[in-house]
């Protein structure tokens, strides 16, 4: 309250010598929007920034786009959290679905209702507007989907006769083939450090941790869907059926040394499949991820989006520039050249560019990108990610290492985080539906 | 005339006092004066959250949050588990080392000191990182040895982090302290050792009855600076974290204020947790003071 005051003195003060700059301003877009020309500052983590910030300086005279590289995970977003506290935001900013509506809840982020709002109603799926459109305003620009997929080892599937899954009670199935055929391999994974897969998979369950009701969140981490998918992996888990692995350098490794023979990603692991396992070329292939009835059904375990950050300088040429990178063909195409992305555009329009970069012959020429439509067109709508998801994502995150060891249910993980949310929510002050 | 020279003699000495001055209020004084202000304050918003933010007074809300907040008090039981074992073996086994090489019994004592004191050398986190890849299991070769002689360990459970962490804290800081202690023993006068012998006090009798009592001191300052230094725990835990969470995000204090500032986004709570854990190591070094020195007058 009292720096607020001081705020406003300082402004008062500042006006009456006629140097109203910065103060004010900044929330009703006004100038700032119309003016598409000049420098914009661009804070991004994922690969190929720097590709297309060149390419859109080629293309874009009237802009300078200057990419600076920042990390990734939860160092980058407590820089950003920073950044907007000390006045020296970016003017574009990359923020990953999960994050965004704690970023827009703290107010960290300019409304982009009045620049690119009606470009994502027009070009995104409802199921991926939700997730950057909340409380009626749009607070971010999707750039890749990432829907669920089934990665398994064709040569391992082949000589044991094992066949792919496609419901959840064949899958566990597959796992304990595969532990038969060979003790030391594992049909999946679940990872002790990251709830984002599990998350998607209770996603696509049915569950929905988050969703708004009128002017209050209501949190339901431990709904039944949400119950059924921890009770079975948290099964495979103890029964040692899956590994239980960090999703970093020991899954992968596991992946190198044959141990990992099948596990569920999403659309852009085939990219790090490749990147990061290259002399398994050949030996890999993808399939719909398995479902609880049979039927498509699908979910995101990641992907991106592109903001203004509160405070953004150049918030007209930021839009500019986030509309190209997201929706342009020439933009998406950017972000591809490297030839070993294996992105999904979260505009179904542009799949074809980048599918037409990504080489097919790691996975013995299969269209990868076909089961990934398959997956995006068949991901569960009305999912969205929740207010406080440092505190949910690091109440299950500190509780995950456990399940395998045998000492605590994954749901009861789930449990502990519904409490942990509902208490952090209340005491940011927003309202809770009942 | 006398007193002019006083006067001279303070200016002078105001003036070298100044830069130190400077320097304690810009980077000691200010900030716990901003924590404290931070710590009266937390961030509100209303509805679903999407029409802004602003700051709320909150008394001493905060306070009482962290320290209702098990989360919080574990922390201080970690440290005590911590300190329960760190400094037991990481004091006793520099002051062993440093009686050895202080014995006639060493050869090449530069060299072992150097060899000794060479991990201190490694930053922190450098070290922490070498040790967390020899505790991953599934890329560290000392785990697979033990594998292969029928040994499981699991350096980065919850139950043995304490170990792990305390291992990691000995080798940083136990060629270091045998250092300073070394240099205390050769401060011990060499008559008192003639007498000793002349009495016929074997090396083992010297070194306990002699030597060590006498640098007693050196001993105490390094157990306070230990102690205060276990309280602040923080880099090895953190990168065994990042390894595995098994731990959890808040296992020692210094954990809990970074997750509040930087994962909850609570800076408030943050504020008011570190200046409880500043509070709480004050107390504690004048215990250990006090302690000490009660000790080295009886």
């Amino acid at each position: 309250m009292f720096r607020r005051r001081l705020t406003a003195m300082v402004c008062s003060v500042a006006a009456l010598g006629l140097l109203a700059t910065g103060c004010g301003g900044t929330d009703n877009g006004g100038s700032a929007a119309e003016k598409k020309t000049g420098e914009v500052t661009f804070w991004s983590f994922v690969k190929g920034s720097d590709k297309v910030a060149e390419a859109f300086n080629r293309t874009h005279p009237d802009i300078k786009v200057n990419f600076e590289t920042v990390p990734s995970g939860q160092e980058y977003y407590s820089k950003l959290s920073n950044a907007v506290k000390a006045g020296t935001v970016p003017d574009v900013a990359v923020v990953e679905y999960p994050q965004l509506p704690e970023f827009a809840t703290q107010g960290k982020l300019e409304s982009l209702d009045g620049t690119l709002g009606p470009l994502v109603d027009k070009r995104f799926p409802q199921s991926t507007r939700k997730l950057v459109q909340l409380g009626g305003k749009t607070w971010g620009v999707p750039r890749d989907a990432a829907p669920l997929m089934l990665y398994y080892r064709n040569d391992f599937f082949k000589t044991h006769k094992i066949d792919v899954p496609k419901t959840w009670a064949e899958y566990r199935n597959m796992t304990e083939r595969v532990k038969k055929a060979d003790p030391k391999a594992r049909g999946g994974v679940l990872y002790t450090d990251n709830p984002g897969l599990l998350s998607a998979l209770t996603w696509q369950a049915g569950s929905q941790w988050f969703s708004t009701k009128k002017d209050a969140w209501k949190v339901s981490l431990d709904d039944a869907p949400s119950r059924k998918v921890a009770d079975f992996w948290g099964d495979l888990a103890r029964k040692d059926l899956v590994s239980s692995l960090s999703s970093l350098d020991p899954f992968w490794t596991s992946v190198q040394q044959n141990r990992t023979v099948a596990y569920v990603c999403a659309s852009w692991c085939a990219g790090a499949q490749q990147a990061t396992v290259a002399d398994q070329k050949g030996k890999w292939a993808v399939a719909p991820v398995p479902t609880w009835d049979g039927k498509p059904a699908s979910a995101m375990y990641g992907g991106s989006s592109f903001v203004v950050p509160k405070g953004a300088k150049n918030s007209g040429a930021a839009a500019e520039f986030i509309k190209w990178i997201t929706t342009d063909p020439v933009g998406m195409k950017a972000w591809v050249s490297s030839g070993t992305s294996s992105m999904f555009p979260a505009d179904p329009e542009l799949v074809p560019v980048t599918k037409s970069a990504f080489p097919t012959d790691y996975f013995g020429g299969q269209d990868v990108y076909a089961v990934g439509s398959k997956s995006y067109d068949a991901v569960v709508p009305g999912w969205t990610w929740g207010p406080v998801m440092g505190t949910t994502n690091t109440a299950i995150i500190d509780q995950l290492p456990k399940v395998a060891e045998g000492n605590v249910k994954l749901s009861d993980v789930l449990t502990g985080a519904q409490k942990a949310t509902v208490k952090d929510i209340q005491h940011r002050g927003m309202t809770l539906a009942p | 005339m006398a007193s002019l020279s006083a006067r001279a003699q303070r200016r002078t000495a105001a003036m070298l006092l100044a830069p130190f001055f400077v320097l304690f209020s810009a980077v000691t004084v200010a900030p716990l004066l901003y924590a404290g202000w931070m710590s009266l304050f937390t961030t509100r918003t209303s509805g679903l959250g999407f029409g802004g933010t602003e700051e709320v007074f909150a008394g001493l809300d905060n306070y009482v949050r962290a320290l209702s907040d098990p989360a919080f008090r574990d922390g201080f039981i970690t440290i005590a588990a911590y300190v329960a074992i760190y400094i037991p073996v990481m004091i006793g086994g520099a002051l062993a080392l440093a009686l050895l090489l202080d014995s006639a019994l060493v050869k090449a004592r530069a060299f072992f000191q150097l060899a000794l004191f060479l991990p201190h050398a490694v930053p922190g986190l450098i070290a922490a990182l070498i040790w967390v890849y020899l505790y991953t299991p599934g890329l560290s070769p000392v785990i697979g040895f033990l594998s292969a002689g029928g040994l499981d360990i699991s350096f980065l459970s919850a139950d043995n982090a304490v170990f792990s962490a305390a291992n990691i804290a000995v080798w940083e800081w136990i060629g270091y302290n045998m250092v300073i202690f070394y240099a205390a023993l050769q401060a011990v006068p060499g008559e008192t050792l003639d007498a000793a012998k002349i009495d016929g006090a074997g090396g083992i009798r010297t070194a306990l009855s002699i030597k060590v009592p006498m640098i007693r001191p050196a001993i105490a300052l390094s157990v306070l600076f230990t102690v205060i230094g276990s309280v602040q725990l923080f880099t090895e835990p953190k990168v065994i974290y990042s390894a595995s969470s098994s731990i959890g995000s808040s296992w020692t204090p210094n954990m809990y204020v970074q997750a509040a500032a930087f994962t909850h986004n609570d800076f408030g709570l943050a504020a008011a947790a570190s200046l409880l854990i500043a509070l709480f190591a004050a107390v504690l070094s004048f215990l250990v003071t006090r302690f000490s020195r009660s000790r080295s007058q009886a």
